[in-house]
């Protein structure tokens, strides 16, 4: 898919000025992103360091213009890419996936912060987030420049599937920010709870039990979220294989891993079922569970050829 | 967890013997009948099971995504794996995860238990749903996570309130309320157990009254749907007979974008019904083909199919649908190679060939064919008073002798002694002896002999680059392993040919002949069935891509060439004439009929929304009224959090400062337990909350 582009710059030279124009602003765009998530993080410790929650509104301000540059940055490449094919959807390649997943993330983040005050969800959530566009930046040209789609991804279905799972991915992502401000407030509590003496100790201690019952649901309605996101995803693809092939499910190993995954969330819900697994276990399992989602996402590719195959890093 | 029959429940256990969450009680009896049921049910509906189960089935199939499906041959060729790993997963049959028996029967194990857990949890739980919220004793409700007095707030003003914000609201005889929201969204996870059943059961008849196979069609070919159907290897023993139509492809095409990367793929195809077209549609990947019950789908492509005149007025066509793995092994002779000289000036062709070239002959009495070895295109044949005249060039064959040849060679790879085979021949130099592939260090690596007398080389499989050359009696370091070249074995018996002499412009050429009747040399790609033409059965293989490369007719018996063709070749082949001329696309279609759709996909919408009602929390008050007002607890089944923001709030449109609200009930509480202060907190200890009679279970054990 790589080398596709050289020769079509040849061919239709308006195109390709009108390309390189596009994939300018498009560089304009994700550094915004970058930078203004980056800035929300900023802020988002000045919040916590400063302990003034002015900042936290500015980083909250920051979330919002970052997601909006985010979904200028899809839809610049969009309305560019949608001339040369008429099919075309910002999932041609990987950087594509991860600037839609941001997007989601960001979607989910506004509304998600509006409900819970989870103390450090927005630092974290940011900062990560700067970190993944910050990687997807330094990918290769040809996991980055906008590409027609290949013919087995010309269809709506791909729109509505891989959007589907990469809004679940988006949801499980920010699941997993909550697993770890979970595991980071109980481990801290573990290790200097015990050192503090007196009425202070107890308030505190107090204060960070609601905080992490918080958190616990935080993850815990997130994955609430996900999940289904995941299995209609996942089910769509099915019903688009048999639309396309004729097949709902063929073990290739995308398919496999999304399996996986959605297999590991569903346990990550039952083990919930018994009280002692909430907590720190089910956070645990939260890792774990989003570990399997980051080998569904990125691992499966070096695990074996499929008809998944389209965003290969190598 | 305690067992309470359900005519004569404890008194402090009254509401939990009515809680889905309970749902054990439903099934207890005082039989050793029923106490046998209750065991064998208590152990099938543990959501514990479950969860060891589901883990078990996705750690399953982690195995079936990192062991290369399909046969024992991809176990066997995993590196770096000892010898009894790789039996062992051949044992348990990890080359075929998701049809081996323990993955089918951890499948069904996970079905049996969703079939339980769901059954004795849908009764309980319909009872619950249709029945008013229960009242709990006072002890019960100061229990409960969510605890507030609203000070000057009347009962009847709060139930105003609850109803606006879609509560149900009851009386009770003291004076007090219960309310609950979205108690009908208990029931998603059971929606989605029943989804996955069905989409089990539709599976199940997909299997058995369906079918599904995948064909190449040329175009201008007509398929009988009931011989697409015989031939289907995943027909199900109760499928329907389709009936006589038949289709036909019109025409297959593909468009290509400016860059020329395919864009679509497309096939024009009619339904014949009856003697007539009915119907006739282009279809293209993602939009099938559908008449009578069978779907057609463009799923595939043909890299070649090969075209036919035999003089006899029989019009052959010959499909190329073996795609890899078949590989023949050619009997013959092979010369060294040798640069093609300049077209000479009389020639019409123009510019310089630089082309490497090589000789073939089937057999000391067969025709020397002339082979580009870059792709193996047939340049032409030379035979015995035969000249081939190429590029202003004569070529003629001269004189031709036999001597014997090698057979084995002796190796010394990091101080173990190996003796190889030296069999086949591969492209990348035909003039030499090949051994077959064998490891050194972490390479796979074959033996390269381009003179018997001389040194040997070991060669990369993949690169076909040489890693180090040994002499005899010799050793050389190859990716950190000593290997020597110990001795070498030569036979007497092999009576090949060791060279031929042709006549370049009438100037002798000696070149050395390879053997390759006993070590043989590989033509692989897209390949025929067998099929008949001059009195012998022969396989068509394509040797590269279709575009330049020349259709090798292969006799089946000896595995010798009968003929080399390019496109618009003529030649002669027993009493048969043969014209070949030249590759055609043929499309491969997909067909299916499946029955169990409808069933199949009710299954996905149910699991699909049954997944999305889930996130909705089903959540309980009760209000009691006091001296100066009224109290509040209440509980939620998917956190407390957001219920409790909700409480803030209706405490805010009650005119109560919500914060002196929760702070009034904690010093009203009586109760000192931690665990019931914080219901999501730390860890009350196993079951703890459902084995002390009279607690509320504040997890959902089950019910969910």
């Amino acid at each position: 898919m790589g080398s596709d582009f050289g020769t079509l710059d040849q061919s239709t030279g308006a195109v390709a000025a009108s390309m390189h124009q596009m994939m300018a602003i498009d560089q304009v765009l994700t550094s915004a992103v970058l930078i203004l998530a980056g800035l929300a993080a900023v802020a988002f410790l000045l919040e916590i360091v400063l302990k003034k929650p002015m900042f936290g509104k500015f980083g909250y301000g920051l979330m919002v213009v970052a997601a909006l540059a985010n979904f200028g940055e899809l839809a610049t490449r969009y309305s560019y890419m949608v001339k040369i094919s008429p099919d075309y959807w910002p999932l041609s390649n990987l950087f594509e996936s991860v600037m839609y997943i941001v997007v989601a993330i960001f979607a989910i983040y506004l509304v998600v912060d509006r409900m819970f005050k989870a103390p450090g969800f927005g630092l974290v959530s940011s900062f990560l987030v700067a970190i993944i566009i910050g990687l997807a930046s330094l990918l290769p040209p040809r996991l980055k420049d906008a590409h027609p789609l290949v013919p087995s991804l010309q269809s709506y279905w791909l729109k509505v599937h891989v959007s589907l799972m990469l809004i679940s991915y988006a949801a499980f992502f920010l699941s997993f920010v909550g697993a770890i401000l979970y595991l980071f407030f109980h481990y801290r509590d573990r290790l200097f709870a015990p050192r503090a003496a007196g009425a202070m100790a107890a308030k505190g201690a107090k204060a960070s039990v609601a905080t992490l019952d918080m958190l616990d649901e935080l993850t815990y309605r997130l994955v609430l979220l996900g999940f289904p996101l995941l299995a209609f995803g996942i089910i769509l693809g099915g019903m688009w294989a048999n639309h396309a092939w004729g097949t709902y499910w063929s073990w290739d190993p995308k398919e496999t891993w999304s399996l996986i995954t959605w297999l590991f969330y569903a346990a990550y819900l039952h083990v919930r079922l018994q009280r002692e697994w909430r907590g720190t276990k089910a956070a645990w399992f939260a890792v774990l569970c989003f570990a399997s989602l980051l080998v569904t996402y990125l691992g499966v590719n070096y695990l074996a050829t499929g008809l998944h195959t389209y965003g290969k890093l190598f | 967890m305690p067992t309470h029959s359900q005519k004569d429940p404890p008194a402090e256990a009254v509401d939990l013997s009515q809680d889905p969450r309970d749902s054990e009680a439903e099934i207890e009896g005082p039989s050793v009948y029923e106490s046998m049921r209750s065991s064998f049910v208590r152990v099938w509906s543990s959501v514990k099971l479950a969860v060891v189960l589901i883990v078990l089935i996705a750690l399953g199939s982690i195995v079936g995504t990192l062991i290369p499906q399909g046969e024992p041959s991809g176990v066997l060729g995993i590196a770096g794996m000892s010898e009894g790993a790789k039996q062992f997963l051949i044992w348990i049959r990890a080359y075929d995860v998701f049809g081996s028996p323990w993955y089918l029967g951890l499948l069904a194990l996970f079905f049996f238990n969703l079939a339980v857990c769901t059954y004795v949890r849908v009764w309980p739980h319909l009872q619950f749903a249709l029945g008013r919220p229960r009242e709990l004793p006072e002890a019960v409700q100061a229990r409960l996570p969510e605890q507030l007095k609203l000070a000057g707030v009347t009962v009847d003003r709060v139930q105003a309130l609850l109803s606006r914000r879609f509560f149900r609201t009851f009386k009770t005889n003291d004076g007090g309320l219960v309310a609950d929201r979205n108690r009908w969204f208990r029931f998603a996870p059971m929606v989605v157990h029943v989804g996955l059943f069905l989409i089990l059961i539709g599976a199940i008849t997909a299997g058995l009254a369906g079918f599904k196979d995948s064909f190449p069609l040329l175009p201008g070919d007509t398929m009988p749907v009931q011989q697409a159907m015989r031939a289907a290897s995943q027909r199900g023993p109760l499928t329907p007979d389709p009936g006589s139509w038949k289709i036909h492809l019109d025409k297959f095409w593909m468009t290509h974008y400016p860059g020329g990367a395919v864009k679509q793929y497309y096939s024009t195809l009619s339904v014949l019904d009856g003697g007539k077209t009915v119907l006739t549609r282009t279809i293209h990947v993602n939009d099938p083909l559908r008449y009578k019950g069978v779907w057609f789908y463009q799923s595939f492509y043909g890299i070649g199919a090969e075209r036919f005149v035999v003089d006899r007025g029989i019009r052959t066509r010959i499909l190329l649908t073996r795609q890899d793995g078949v590989s023949i092994k050619l009997a013959g002779f092979i010369s060294t190679q040798f640069k093609l000289p300049a077209p000479a000036a009389s020639s019409a062709t123009k510019g310089h060939r630089r082309q490497e070239a090589f000789f073939y002959s089937a057999g000391p009495h067969r025709p020397f064919f002339l082979l580009d070895l870059a792709n193996l295109n047939c340049l032409g044949s030379i035979a015995p008073g035969k000249p081939l005249a190429l590029d202003g060039h004569t070529y003629a064959l001269g004189s031709v002798t036999t001597a014997p040849g090698i057979a084995a060679v002796v190796l010394d790879v990091g101080g173990q002694r190996r003796t190889l085979a030296v069999e086949s021949a591969g492209r990348f130099n035909l003039a030499g002896y090949i051994s077959r592939e064998f490891v050194v260090g972490q390479h796979q690596v074959f033996l390269y002999m381009p003179d018997p007398e001389g040194p040997v080389q070991i060669m990369d499989l993949r690169t076909l680059a040489p890693i180090c050359k040994i002499a005899m009696h010799q050793s050389a370091v190859a990716d950190d392993v000593t290997v020597g070249y110990v001795a070498r074995k030569t036979t007497a018996t092999a009576g090949g040919l060791a060279s031929a002499t042709i006549l370049e412009d009438g100037k002798p050429v000696p070149l050395r002949l390879v053997d390759v009747s006993m070590t043989g040399f590989q033509v692989s790609g897209p390949a025929s069935d067998p099929f008949e033409i001059g009195g012998k059965t022969v396989v068509a293989v394509q040797n590269a891509d279709p575009a330049g490369s020349p259709l090798w007719l292969i006799n089946t018996r000896d595995q010798t060439a009968a003929a080399i063709l390019d496109p618009h070749d003529t030649v002669q082949l027993g009493h048969d004439i043969v014209n070949y001329r030249g590759p055609v696309w043929f499309s491969g279609l997909q067909t299916k009929s499946d029955p169990a759709i409808p069933v199949i996909y009710t299954g996905f919408i149910t699991v699909i929304l049954g997944a999305f009602l889930g996130m909705f929390s089903h959540r309980q008050l009760y209000v009691a009224s006091t001296a100066d007002g009224c109290k509040v607890a209440g509980k939620a089944n998917r956190g407390q959090y957001l219920f409790h923001q909700e409480l803030a709030q209706m405490a805010r449109e009650l005119g109560v400062n919500a914060e002196d609200a929760f702070a009034a009930a904690a010093l009203d509480a009586v109760d000192p337990d931690p665990a019931a202060a914080h219901a999501d907190g730390e860890d009350p200890g196993p079951g703890q909350s459902s084995r002390v009679p009279g607690a509320i279970p504040q997890g959902e054990l089950h019910g969910q």
